[in-house]
């Protein structure tokens, strides 16, 4: 059976869901914003839950499985709404995560996986991360498995784990006896598991950032993802969770601006809005460009997606798009506070919480500086020019594509 | 051949960038000749399947070459360079 959806349908689904979105996120997350930040709590498990019941979290994944069935360009659509009227980044944040972690299970999930991992997923029962950061390269890792019988008995801590003080499961890379890397699940209640929160950070507070300690950990040999190269495994999840981190930051920067020119047209010098003067405009301008780039780049990288024509372990324009927009939007906040002055510094406009927020990206699914190395090697190698070359032949796909939504 | 690594491999190769395996025949030959020279790189480039790792990107005198490609016959004047883009989480 088809149950892929045509254009329309695709469009109509999308309207429903952003419109259930908008009310789900104006009563169950918007409210506890500033709060979870300020104390560091992470987003509750009821405000999760939620979310998958409004078809959030279940969006992207396939219509016999019981989710959405949306294509790829138009859940990139949904969650940058979700950043535009989202005032909690770390809620956006797990809200892509946790759809994207599942996903990459069921690429080689069996029928038993499904039932006890992805249905969960999709009703909203099971969250699942992923555990990969050891504060080192991943040739250094320490956490470590080694075969006994039909098991894996793994041990070792895993340093940063989003959204692991809700996680149901995780996505755990693990080095096994000949030097591979090797992805388990790993489930929350499995003896051996320690899950330590981690509150000291300066952005993404909200997020449940937890260490995740494994100690004698014995999983059965069904719960291994791949046989098999997990350094590819995890770069392929990476690839893709690039562009869906990013959908929501464009959408979130550009909510800030709005807030910003409205703050602005308020506030009167010398008898006249500030948002008047030539100076100020001259910064919005920029903000503009920061804003309109990304998103090209944005839904450029979507749309490579969309028509799965890109590479799947690492895409150069996929890093490119998350390097320009953590850029843009990082410094689209440094704007932000040169004409917002005292007011946007003193008062509660929120402008800090995310700045913070959007420095915590610059490390995230591949630190800014690794990016521009590995995307100065890549264009030493000539490749744009084939890149180029592949591109044009999309185009025209991509204009159609624009015009439906 | 003339075998140039970048990044994350210097590291397996005592951060010598450029090798001559000049009696390769093929790359994958040359890649065989030069993890003998350098066992550390036999894990990090193929997995335990004996499947070279998806995450490396190969070119041939600046072709990107595909996982098939492994099989072209190469010459002593011929270059292949390894990239390995790998990033955190």
């Amino acid at each position: 059976m088809d149950t892929r959806m045509s254009g329309t349908e695709q469009l109509e689904h999308f309207n429903m869901l952003k419109a259930r979105m908008a009310g789900f996120v104006e009563k169950y997350v918007n409210p506890g914003a500033a709060e979870r930040d300020h104390l560091a709590l992470p987003i509750q498990r009821e405000i999760m839950v939620e979310s998958a019941r409004v078809g959030l979290l279940s969006a992207s994944f396939p219509k016999d499985l019981g989710g959405g069935g949306l294509d790829p360009l138009t859940y990139g659509l949904l969650l940058e709404e979700l950043g535009r009227v989202s005032e909690d980044f770390s809620f956006v944040m797990l809200a892509s995560l946790f759809p994207a972690v599942s996903k990459t299970i069921l690429e080689t999930a069996d029928a038993v996986m499904i039932d006890r991992y992805i249905r969960p997923a999709i009703r909203g029962e099971c969250f699942a991360s992923f555990a990969y950061t050891e504060g080192a390269d991943p040739f250094s890792f320490q956490t470590g498995c080694v075969k006994d019988r039909d098991d894996y008995v793994i041990n070792g801590e895993k340093y940063y784990v989003m959204g692991g003080m809700l996680a149901d499961i995780f996505m755990v890379y693990v080095r096994d006896e000949n030097n591979d890397l090797l992805p388990f699940i790993i489930e929350r209640q499995d003896p051996g598991v320690e899950i330590i929160p981690l509150t000291n950070m300066s952005g993404l507070r909200a997020v449940g950032l937890a260490k995740l300690c494994l100690k004698c950990v014995r999983i059965p040999a069904a719960r291994l993802v791949v046989s098999a190269d997990g350094l590819s495994h995890v770069q392929r999840f990476l690839n893709l969770r690039r562009i869906s981190a990013m959908c929501a930051l464009v959408g979130r920067m550009d909510a800030i601006l709005d807030d910003l020119v409205q703050n602005l047209n308020s506030t009167i010098r010398y008898g006249q809005p500030v948002s008047v003067m030539a100076n100020v405009q001259a910064v919005l301008g920029k903000m503009y460009v920061s804003i309109e780039t990304s998103r090209s780049m944005l839904y450029r990288s979507l749309h490579r997606l969309q028509r799965n024509h890109f590479d799947p372990h690492w895409d150069p324009i996929l890093a490119a798009t998350k390097y320009w927009i953590v850029d843009q939007a990082n410094q689209l906040m440094l704007n932000v506070y040169r004409l917002a002055g005292g007011k946007g510094y003193i008062h509660d406009q929120h402008y800090g919480r995310f700045q913070r927020d959007f420095a915590g990206l610059i490390p995230t699914v591949g630190a800014q500086d690794v990016l521009e190395v590995d995307l100065g090697v890549w264009t030493s190698h000539g490749c744009e020019m084939r890149i180029q070359k592949e591109n044009e032949a999309c185009l025209s796909g991509y204009r159609d594509r624009s015009c439906v939504l | 051949m003339l075998i140039r690594l970048s990044g994350p491999l210097l590291r397996f190769m005592k951060y010598q960038k450029e090798h001559d395996i000049t009696e390769a025949k093929t790359v994958q030959g040359g890649l065989y000749l030069l993890m003998e020279r350098h066992p550390k790189l036999k894990p990090v480039l193929y997995d335990t399947n004996g499947t070279v790792r998806a995450t490396h990107r190969f070119f041939l005198n600046g072709a990107q070459l595909a996982s098939s490609g492994m099989d072209s016959l190469v010459e002593s004047n011929d270059c292949l360079e390894i990239i390995t883009p790998i990033a955190g989480g």
